[in-house]
């Protein structure tokens, strides 16, 4: 029986070949990606997990939506869980892995700066039911932070450089598009420039494509006010 | 000066771009997401020259053309305006010659400056859950003046034109599959009017056209953009089918982020219909360079 309801319960089903290989698995809550307010779920049998969220993080299951980190190896697209009432338990069901390469990033600036970054994770074209397209969200330390588990197939990962607080509806620099996989790419603050520029006149900002003169001497203005002398992404593994 | 007569073609070319922006305005989209909907002053200039020019809507000048043009952009939250002034000069300082006919008078019609007043407002697109897609919306009002001079046999006659457009112009997107389509779509009535009796200028010209704006590619070793653009549309009073207008367009633009200046160079063939039913083309070429003169993002403290 499928209602919507309020519960602190959730319970995972993780279909796919690889599902018995897991050993970790962690739920992301409504987009917020930062490692330590991920939640590890308990083992409830073969491809099956729960996990109590405590009164402080109870969910609706009209509102609030759920993805999945696997050990070291996938990351899921985004869904709703359906509501038991009898149970009162939040039923989420994942399929277990996109097999594109995962990327740990490493993000360091200089000068120290705040960094944020958003996700926008598209439904991935091989699950069921219940996919949805979902934002989410993290803040890397002043100067320095990792974004874990990015699979650039099913998603692009924008950096907002100089905001304290993530901004989920805010493009910024598109990663996907930049990163390199042997080494360490280092950006000066004119090159962060021309690549926002260039991201920007290839509509990949999620705006029409664009030469905008101005809009490149507010960056340019913006990233002198921050000091910003350049920043490195690397990736971890 | 004065040479063979010029026979303009363009009389008709010219007001095909009556929707169009002028090829020397560099694009001034600012996401108000970027700012945090602040306000923001840009103040910038602009100095080129061009060949066969007909993108301002104007009266092409002649063969060779140089411009200078001041553009003012104030941002807040979601709305944009501008003030723009542009002065367009033939290269030999003489004005545009017009005969419509062998055995006709010559006509010279001296521009003068063009003021534009533009209103736009952005607004987001929502993408089922994702990041949503920011577009914009802008009511655009030019001003002109022109003065003619019909070169005959006997003293020159003399009068002035006012030419006053309105266009309304916006963004459009759809996906086709994983693919984003942006364009924009502008509709736009030009109104010439001052001419005395019997003697030409006076005309009213609607235009509705369509953008498609393609996805640039970039060339990172000279840091470089190239940004095709194709624009279809129907003028009112002309010839052929409801699509009267092609103009398919490149730019290659390179910014140079230390100075604050950006290179443009545009190649824009334009192929349009005249009253006589005939396509007729002008190859345009622009190259100019734009510089901001002052920019101004208010409110803004930088997180540190």
């Amino acid at each position: 029986m499928q209602a919507q309801i309020t519960t602190s319960r959730v319970s995972v089903l993780v279909t796919g070949k690889r599902c018995g290989e897991l050993k970790k698995v962690f739920l992301v809550v409504n987009g917020e990606d930062v490692e330590d307010r991920w939640i590890r779920l308990e083992s409830a049998g073969t491809c099956r997990w729960t996990a109590d969220l405590g009164e402080e993080g109870s969910i609706s299951t009209k509102q609030s939506y759920f993805s999945l980190r696997f050990d070291d190896f996938a990351r899921t697209d985004c869904h709703r869980a359906a509501g038991n009432a009898e149970k009162l338990v939040a039923e989420l069901e994942f399929a277990c892995c996109a097999d594109t390469p995962l990327r740990n990033l490493r993000v360091k600036t200089e000068l120290p700066i705040p960094v944020t970054y958003v996700r926008d994770v598209r439904p991935s074209p091989t699950t069921r039911v219940g996919a949805i397209r979902c934002t989410e969200y993290g803040v890397l330390g002043a100067g320095s932070g990792a974004i874990a588990h990015t699979q650039f197939a099913s998603e692009d990962v924008f950096l907002q450089l100089g905001n304290a607080v993530p901004q989920p509806k805010l493009p910024g620099l598109l990663l996907d598009d930049i990163v390199v996989d042997d080494g360490k790419l280092v950006l000066t603050r004119d090159g962060l420039v021309y690549r926002l520029a260039v991201q920007r006149a290839q509509g990949k900002s999620r705006t029409p494509p664009t030469l905008s003169s101005n809009a490149i001497s507010v960056d340019s203005k913006k990233l002198s006010a921050l000091k910003l002398e350049r920043a490195e992404i690397e990736v971890l593994k | 000066m004065i040479r063979t007569a010029t026979i303009l073609v363009a009389f008709l070319t010219a007001a095909t771009a009556l929707a169009q922006r002028p090829l020397f305005d560099p694009d001034d989209f600012l996401d108000p997401r970027e700012t945090g909907g602040r306000p923001a002053f840009v103040s910038r200039v602009i100095i080129g020259g061009a060949s066969n020019m007909s993108g301002d809507g104007f009266r092409p000048l002649g063969k060779q053309t140089g411009y200078v043009h001041l553009s003012n952009s104030f941002y807040w939250r979601s709305l944009q305006f501008d003030y723009k002034r542009s002065e367009t000069r033939a290269v030999d300082g003489e004005a545009a010659q017009w005969q419509r006919q062998e055995r006709t008078p010559v006509r010279n019609a001296t521009p003068e400056s063009k003021d534009t007043l533009n209103a736009a407002w952005y607004w987001p697109v929502p993408t089922g859950g994702g990041i949503p897609v920011m577009l914009r919306s802008r009511v655009t009002f030019t001003r002109q003046s022109t003065e003619n001079e019909l070169l005959t046999a006997g003293a020159p006659m003399q009068w002035s034109v006012r030419e006053r457009t309105v266009a309304l112009d916006t963004d459009t997107w759809f996906r086709i599959g994983r693919h984003d389509v942006f364009g924009s779509l502008a509709v736009s009535e030009t109104k010439a009017t001052g001419a005395p009796n019997g003697l030409p200028g006076n005309r009213k010209e609607r235009a509705l056209t369509y953008t498609n704006r393609f996805p640039s590619f970039s060339y990172d070793r000279a840091r470089i953009m190239i940004r095709p653009t194709l624009t279809v549309g129907g003028i009112s009073n002309r010839g052929g089918s409801a699509v009267n207008l092609v103009n398919p367009a490149i730019e290659i633009f390179r910014p140079f982020i230390r100075t604050g200046a950006n290179l443009h160079v545009i190649y824009s063939p334009q192929w349009a219909v005249d009253a006589n039913d005939r396509w007729q083309t002008t190859h345009q070429v622009a190259v100019y360079v734009d510089r901001a003169l002052f920019v101004k993002v208010f409110g803004a403290t930088p997180a540190r």
